[in-house]
């Protein structure tokens, strides 16, 4: 290994103790990584200038902006707190009933929304129902945000890193679908069980719900009848975007569009709503990775990974699922997703659907297991300190990782039985 | 420090290094200088192996070892500026962290940090005419400097947490040890 080599990994390593040490807002950690990749590298003549800004992928850019973008229009019109408000009628006052249909809204809310907007809406809907009945918040609030985070697993707009996942593999939203969709289905219903076992002593008691309108606080009907069918053409589109032979993210950058020229929202807000920290920590980490790919580290990791496993597609998966799921429990399954991708499209495999499956349950399962995984978890202990309740990190440490290890193990299972291996 | 001020410590310390020192280097001007006055005796009656037959080693071996003593004496008052030092230094940098993890993942990060700063600095340095060499050896200095104190913050972080770990050890083997004792004490009580 020579000095730019070791300077590349040192880069590597100062973004991802930046960001574990709280020491600077992740978006900068990677922007910092990045500037010194690129400095380093164009110093030292391992790459040039046009190199380095082809390091950003553009389409997942769009992709990413795109969905944010018909999202944030569907969020405002209200369309998704209707959807929580009925599922909450529906439960009546039994707190199990209740608890079920909460974790399985926030699982289906965010697979199409981010996981902090889907944990807002469930949160505010939590919150209000836990205010007025007189409920016990906490095993709401931590399995919603366990089950934000599991959402996002089985399709390629319910996660970032299943972006990038998706468009370095090649995987369309139906090819995610057909892969995941019935690990995930099976996972929704494993991790609530888990969930409702372990919080059972809890969810004792039924009271009576109060009569409540779900469209009362919905301000534009038209924008919200706009937002279903934009929402509805906007998955359709994704669902047989290989046929008509689009690109994920011009579907999802022309929706994006769309849903601006309704002229019923204001685009100055809608553009001010974008999650910025996340695309600007996706640009820097690019160019982090960039490097580490100019000089062949990670080719060389995927080889190391072919001479360990012997090239079994099986212990390839199971490696890559486990490294990747405790990975992210530490850092951001962005970055984790982003290291992956480059070292799995090394590997000298033939078929590597089951690898990247594997890496897309690892990226996104491991995000919930402790507090500090991700934003998801720490704004979840954050709105239950605003309601007066405190949760100690071991309660949801212990929550968080029983449900994690069941479901990568139950992922390794599906992997196995799902790809013949 | 004992619920002493840093004035008072800075007191109490500062004079007993400086006469510390100072009688190291008398120590060491003996050491010197002593044996040229009883250069050639050798010691009468022991059959030691040279050069330790002579009074001159004798002296200069006996200068040196007060010597290192005296040294000794004034590190561990030195080690008490250093860690004031290094608190100031780092806290400086906003490693304020009081958790040892955290605070070693800090340490780590500005080590690294350092590291990559000098190197992206170099090639711009040594560009410049003249003084581009000198002002890479100043970089380089700095950074082994700032490297030093950071592996040492690590150092006493570790040190912090083993000795912790150990006083907590020992207690516990202490109580049960104890707990036995007066276990068998009371079985012996009831047998009798």
């Amino acid at each position: 290994m020579n000095a730019t080599e070791a300077s590349f990994i040192m880069i590597y390593l100062l973004t991802l103790l930046l960001i574990a040490t709280d020491m600077v807002p992740m978006s900068v950690a990677a922007l910092i990584g990045a500037l010194f990749t690129v400095w380093i590298g164009l110093n030292y003549g391992v790459f040039t200038y046009r190199d380095a800004v082809g390091f950003i992928d553009m389409n997942l850019l769009g992709l990413l902006i795109g969905t944010m973008i018909v999202m944030e229009v569907a969020y405002r019109s209200g369309l998704f707190r209707i959807i929580a408000l009925y599922t909450i009628k529906v439960a009546g006052g039994d707190q199990r009933i209740l608890f079920v249909i909460m974790c399985i809204t926030s699982a289906a809310v965010s697979m199409f929304l981010s996981d902090s907007t889907a944990l807002l809406l469930i949160a505010a809907a939590v919150t209000a129902i836990s205010r007025v009945m007189g409920y016990d918040p906490v095993p709401y609030f931590v399995s919603a945000s366990v089950m934000v985070n599991l959402g996002g697993t089985s399709t390629l707009i319910g996660s970032v890193s299943n972006m990038i996942i998706g468009l370095s593999a090649g995987l369309s939203f139906s090819d995610f679908i057909a892969y995941l969709s019935p690990c995930e289905l099976a996972l929704w219903i494993l991790t609530t069980l888990t969930l409702y076992i372990f919080y059972k002593h809890r969810l004792k008691g039924k009271k009576e719900v109060p009569k409540y309108d779900p469209w009362e606080g919905i301000k534009d009907k038209r924008l919200l009848i706009w937002s279903a069918i934009l929402l509805t053409v906007f998955l359709g589109l994704f669902t047989v975007h290989k046929d008509l032979g689009l690109p994920p993210e011009a579907v999802a950058l022309g929706c994006g569009v769309l849903a601006l020229a309704m002229g019923r929202v204001d685009p100055s807000e809608v553009f001010r709503s974008i999650d910025w920290e996340t695309i600007f920590f996706l640009g820097g980490f690019f160019i982090i990775v960039g490097g580490l790919e100019k000089t062949d580290l990670l080719n060389g990791l995927a080889g190391w990974f072919m001479n360990m496993t012997g090239g079994g597609t099986f212990v390839l998966s199971t490696i890559l699922l486990w490294i990747s799921g405790l990975a992210s429990m530490i850092i951001s399954n962005i970055a984790v997703a982003l290291t992956f991708t480059p070292i799995i499209k090394g590997l000298g495999v033939s078929n590597k659907i089951p690898m990247w499956s594997a890496l897309v349950f690892g990226s996104n399962l491991g995000g919930a297991a402790t507090p500090l995984s991700g934003v998801v978890t720490i704004m979840t202990l954050g709105a239950l300190r605003r309601e007066g309740f405190e949760v100690s990190l071991r309660e949801f440490t212990k929550a968080g990782v029983l449900t994690t290890f069941t479901q990568l193990l139950f992922a390794n299972l599906y992997i196995l039985i799902r790809f013949g291996l | 420090m004992n619920g002493r001020s840093a004035r008072d410590e800075i007191r109490r310390r500062l004079p007993r290094i400086m006469i510390n020192i100072t009688v190291a280097f008398l120590f060491w001007i003996i050491g010197q200088v002593g044996p040229l006055f009883v250069k050639g005796i050798t010691i009468p009656g022991m059959n030691l192996p040279p050069p330790f037959n002579t009074v001159s080693s004798i002296v200069r071996l006996t200068a040196t070892l007060i010597m290192i003593l005296f040294l000794i004496k004034a590190v561990s008052d030195i080690l008490f500026f250093t860690d004031i030092s290094t608190e100031i230094f780092l806290k400086t940098l906003g490693i304020k962290e009081k958790k040892p993890l955290k605070r070693t993942a800090r340490d780590v990060t500005y080590i690294i940090l350092t590291l990559l700063l000098t190197m992206s600095a170099s090639p711009v340095l040594s560009s410049i005419p003249h003084v581009g060499g000198y002002l890479n050896a100043i970089l380089g200095f700095s950074a082994f400097g700032i490297f030093l104190i950071l592996i040492y913050d690590i150092g006493r972080v570790t040190y912090g947490v083993l000795s912790e770990k150990t006083r907590k050890m020992a207690d516990w083997i202490g109580n049960h040890t104890e707990e036995k004792k007066n276990r068998r004490g009371r079985n012996e009580r009831d047998r009798s």
